[in-house]
Order: C-alpha cells, then sequence, then structure tokens
C-alpha cells in the first residue's frame, strides 16, 4: 500500500464518520408508530415504549405485543394462527396480516424507509 | 500498472479482447456466485464485491474503457442470470458499478499514486454511496441514507479485501494467467 492508499482509506473512514450525526439525528428524532386496522376500527400505538394490547377482530381477539421497537402478535383467536406465526416485524420489514380477523398491523414510515430489495 | 500484453510482449488488437472477454467471465461468475450462493452481510445492501476483482484486474492490465466494457457486460449478464433486470436492484446495482468503474479509473490514473489497495477501497465506497444515494431517490425519502456510516465504513474493509485478491493476482504474474486467452 502506498502513502496515497492509506491517505485514501482515512479519507473514507472520515467520510463515514461524517455521515454519523445526521444519522444519529434521524434516528433520534422519531420512533415510528404502529397502526391496527379492524373491524373495530384504526388504532395507532406507539413505538417509542413497549406495551401489549389487545384488538377485537371478526372472529375473536387478537394480542398486540410492542417490545423494544418490534411488533408481533403474541395470541390470537383464528384458525390457521398465520398471523401468529408471522413473527416480529420493525421498520425494516412489513406487515402482519389476519385475514379471519380482517386485521392488518403496519408500520407506519417514521422518516426511514426499509430497503425492500437487496442490490446483486 | 502496465497495460496489457501477449505472451511475447506486443499489444496486440486481439490481446485486449481476448482478456477483457475471460475477465468478463470471471466478473460473472463471481458475481453470480456472491449474489446466490453466499448469504447477506447483515447490512442491508452490502457486500463484499468479488466482481470487482475482475474489473480491478481488467483495469490494470487491459486498461479503462475495457475495464467498463466488462462492468456493463457482469452486470447484463448478472441481472439476465439472477432475474434482476430491469428491476430497482439491477437499477441499484449499475449505479454503484458505474460510480465505482468512474473513481476507480480516476485513482488508477492519477500518476500512480494509488495502489490495486487504494483503486478498490475508493470504488467500493464509491459503489456503496452510489447505491444508497439512488435507494434514497428510489424511495423518495433519505431513509436508505442512515446505512451510509456503517456501509462506507465496511466499504473499506470489502475494498481492501478486493485489493490484496488482486494484488496477490497481479504478483503471480498476471500476464501469464490470461497468456492462455491469445494462444
Amino acid at each position: 500500500m502506498t502513502t496515497w492508499d492509506r491517505l485514501l482509506v482515512v479519507g473514507v473512514v472520515c467520510l463515514a464518520v461524517a455521515f454519523l450525526p445526521a444519522t444519529l439525528l434521524a434516528a433520534g428524532s422519531s420512533d415510528g408508530e404502529l397502526v391496527v386496522k379492524g373491524p373495530s376500527g384504526r388504532t395507532v400505538i406507539s413505538l417509542s415504549e413497549d406495551s401489549t394490547s389487545v384488538v377485537q377482530g371478526r372472529v375473536g381477539k387478537l394480542t398486540v405485543v410492542v417490545h423494544e421497537g418490534t411488533v408481533r402478535v403474541s395470541h390470537a383467536e383464528c384458525p390457521n394462527q398465520v398471523c401468529v406465526r408471522s413473527g416480529s416485524i420493525s421498520a425494516s420489514r412489513g406487515s402482519i396480516v389476519c385475514a379471519p380477523n380482517g386485521v392488518v398491523i403496519t408500520l407506519q414510515d417514521s422518516g426511514r424507509s426499509g430497503l425492500d430489495s437487496i442490490s446483486r | 500498472m502496465t497495460p496489457y500484453r501477449d505472451r511475447s510482449g506486443r499489444a496486440g488488437a486481439a490481446a485486449p479482447v481476448a482478456a477483457s472477454a475471460m475477465l468478463l467471465v470471471l466478473a460473472t461468475a463471481l458475481g453470480y456466485v456472491e449474489a446466490v450462493l453466499l448469504p447477506s452481510l447483515p447490512v442491508a445492501g452490502l457486500k463484499v464485491g468479488l466482481a470487482n476483482i475482475a474489473v480491478v484486474l481488467c483495469l490494470v492490465m487491459v486498461g479503462p474503457r475495457w475495464a467498463l466494457a466488462v462492468t456493463a457486460g457482469r452486470l447484463l449478464l448478472v441481472g439476465l442470470a439472477t432475474g434482476s433486470l430491469g428491476g430497482p436492484a439491477f437499477a441499484m446495482a449499475c449505479a454503484g458499478a458505474l460510480a465505482a468503474w468512474a473513481v476507480m479509473t480516476a485513482l488508477s490514473g492519477a500518476g500512480g499514486r494509488f495502489s490495486v489497495y487504494g483503486v478498490s477501497v475508493g470504488g467500493s465506497a464509491a459503489h456503496v454511496l452510489a447505491q444508497l444515494a439512488l435507494a434514497s431517490a428510489l424511495v423518495g425519502s433519505s431513509g436508505p441514507m442512515l446505512l451510509a456510516p456503517l456501509s462506507v465504513a465496511l466499504s473499506v474493509l470489502s475494498g481492501l479485501a478486493v485489493g490484496f485478491a488482486s494484488d496477490r493476482l497481479l504478483s503471480i504474474s498476471p500476464h501469464r494467467s490470461v497468456a492462455f486467452a491469445t494462444r
């Protein structure tokens, strides 16, 4: 490696550090929110603190658990349990749908958009 | 950095074509292997960039124009093979690869100041930044740029890895390694 190579490496690392303040600022500006749409209406739940909510669906109740910014359905009174098996969602990954109960759980944009494809 | 010459030491007209074609095959194979077989790195969109080894080699041994041809050919072939041709992932791959080629060409032509390590690191960082910028434009949000600190920092590591591989291949006598293409 030449001296210029080393200078370039230092320069690129400095560039990475230069992006850091903007990233920290954006990351701290909003925690996003959880929107639960169902037969009983639309409910907005904050993602900033852990919580457990019970949502009334068409055929039964769903228990929605918010834990450290991720969301999952821990229990559902529905026949196939797809929503429970969907696991956790976070800012980078989609939504949970319980079709029999007519409930859709989505994460609203909190200023950051999850990438939906990985470049090859 | 010396231009590619055939076994007899002449820079014949067919020599760069043959060497570039072979490097295109190498770039396509490495790009495909990385896209399909290797697991994704924990940071979205980040990869080692194995195909860039072939582009760096082409840049050093043949020249910038042929390196661009290898880059474009590799993008098309890997895009076809992975089914991403024409999609947003393909657009991002194009943006990254072309930005990397432009920066690597500039660095390799900077009076010999940079070795393949510097050329590769510069290309890797440009690749990441171009992809993040295009991703931000595609989704209409600055969200993807939030990945920039980690992605750019890790691009140094991937750039050094590609630079090391290229350096080793070049030190093994690069002209001998591609000589069969001109027979």
